[in-house]
């Protein structure tokens, strides 16, 4: 019974350091050492697609709901990454806004039809209190996103 | 009938191993049901001050950077920033995010805190933890299912299926068509 009592308190006290920890690490190990900046992404989009890259930088906007995304800030103005895994294995916590993230994972492209690229712009006009060009929704949108395996959120740099 | 013996005892001791569980997932659920209204996993705190020295589509340095947070006295606390647009600055801060529009020269200092009880509870029901919850959850589901079918079979007679339980249960069942007929279909 003493051995019980004891085990239990070993693992709430492993579980609260968890919750108290200012790192928090998700998915799988970050193997790789140097950050991929997300304007070069963002400027040559094939040359990186299906490869993987480590990206870093403030979150700006993700899923509330669920932590599904998260928007990454890029190292140059106006520039983000969005960072979601194809199938939803990793999720980010929830109160992931203005974190510190460290993301591995590979380049994807997913296209928006016309509609959704319009939806995707409205989106973006709300976020960034900004009137998009709606041209660029003719004929689709294609959009360079990370499918994390592994990912590090911390409060700072 | 046996069975009868059976399904009273495992609806009986089910239900009272289930208590705990269906009291997270129900106080959870109507929380979550309202997202779109009320985030109830945090207390938003926002601050709203007005600016000096800032205008639409001025440039973005440190300097200015600087000036916004001796203005929102949050310099002790700043991290980064970042050009969301040309007219919208977000400044890290610890423990939170200046919202800065630049176009009324607005600053909106916004910090979050977990909502106590409930943040806890909304982690356990949308399975945030993963792993063994996602086992214990589903524990939970098979657990209501057998709630569900023992609970037809509790009574006899008048007051059993047989009787007015058919027509609680039709309607319990025509319920969520009727929505699926109306809202998807």
């Amino acid at each position: 019974m003493q051995k019980r009592v004891i085990l239990l308190l070993v693992v709430a006290l492993v579980f609260t350091f968890n919750l108290l920890s200012k790192e928090l690490k998700l998915g799988d190990e970050i193997t790789i050492e140097k950050a991929t900046k997300v304007s070069e992404i963002l400027e040559k989009p094939a040359e990186f697609l299906n490869k993987t890259v480590r990206v870093e930088g403030y979150i700006l906007d993700g899923c509330m709901h669920h932590g599904t995304w998260v928007a990454i800030a890029g190292d140059k103005d106006f520039q983000t990454i969005m960072v979601q895994h194809k199938e939803r294995k990793l999720t980010f916590p929830l109160d992931h806004r203005g974190k510190y993230c460290i993301a591995e994972g590979t380049i994807y492209s997913v296209h928006l039809t016309e509609e959704q690229a319009i939806g995707w712009l409205k989106h973006l006009e709300e976020i960034h209190q900004q009137k998009p060009d709606m041209s660029e929704a003719k004929g689709g949108m294609t959009l360079y996103q990370i499918s994390p395996t592994g990912a590090i959120v911390k409060d700072a740099k | 009938m046996k069975w009868r013996k059976w399904n009273n005892i495992i609806h009986r001791d089910l239900g009272y191993f289930l208590v705990g569980l269906t009291v997270i997932y129900a106080i959870s659920g109507f929380a979550t049901n309202h997202l779109r209204e009320w985030d109830s996993n945090f207390i938003v705190d926002k601050k709203i001050i007005q600016l000096a020295n800032v205008s639409p589509n001025m440039t973005v340095n440190q300097a200015l950077v600087d000036d916004i947070l001796k203005q929102t006295e949050e310099s002790e606390n700043y991290k980064s920033h970042f050009r969301v647009s040309p007219n919208l600055l977000q400044i890290f801060v610890k423990g939170g995010i200046i919202n800065v529009d630049m176009t009324i020269a607005q600053a909106v200092i916004e910090r979050k805190k977990n909502r106590p009880v409930l943040r806890e509870l909304n982690f356990l029901h949308l399975n945030h933890a993963g792993k063994i919850w996602t086992w214990i959850a589903d524990f939970y589901a098979v657990g209501l299912f057998l709630l569900a079918i023992t609970g037809l079979f509790i009574l006899k007679g008048k007051n059993g299926l047989k009787g007015r339980g058919k027509w609680f249960t039709l309607a319990g069942i025509l319920v969520p068509i009727i929505f699926l007929l109306i809202y998807f279909y």
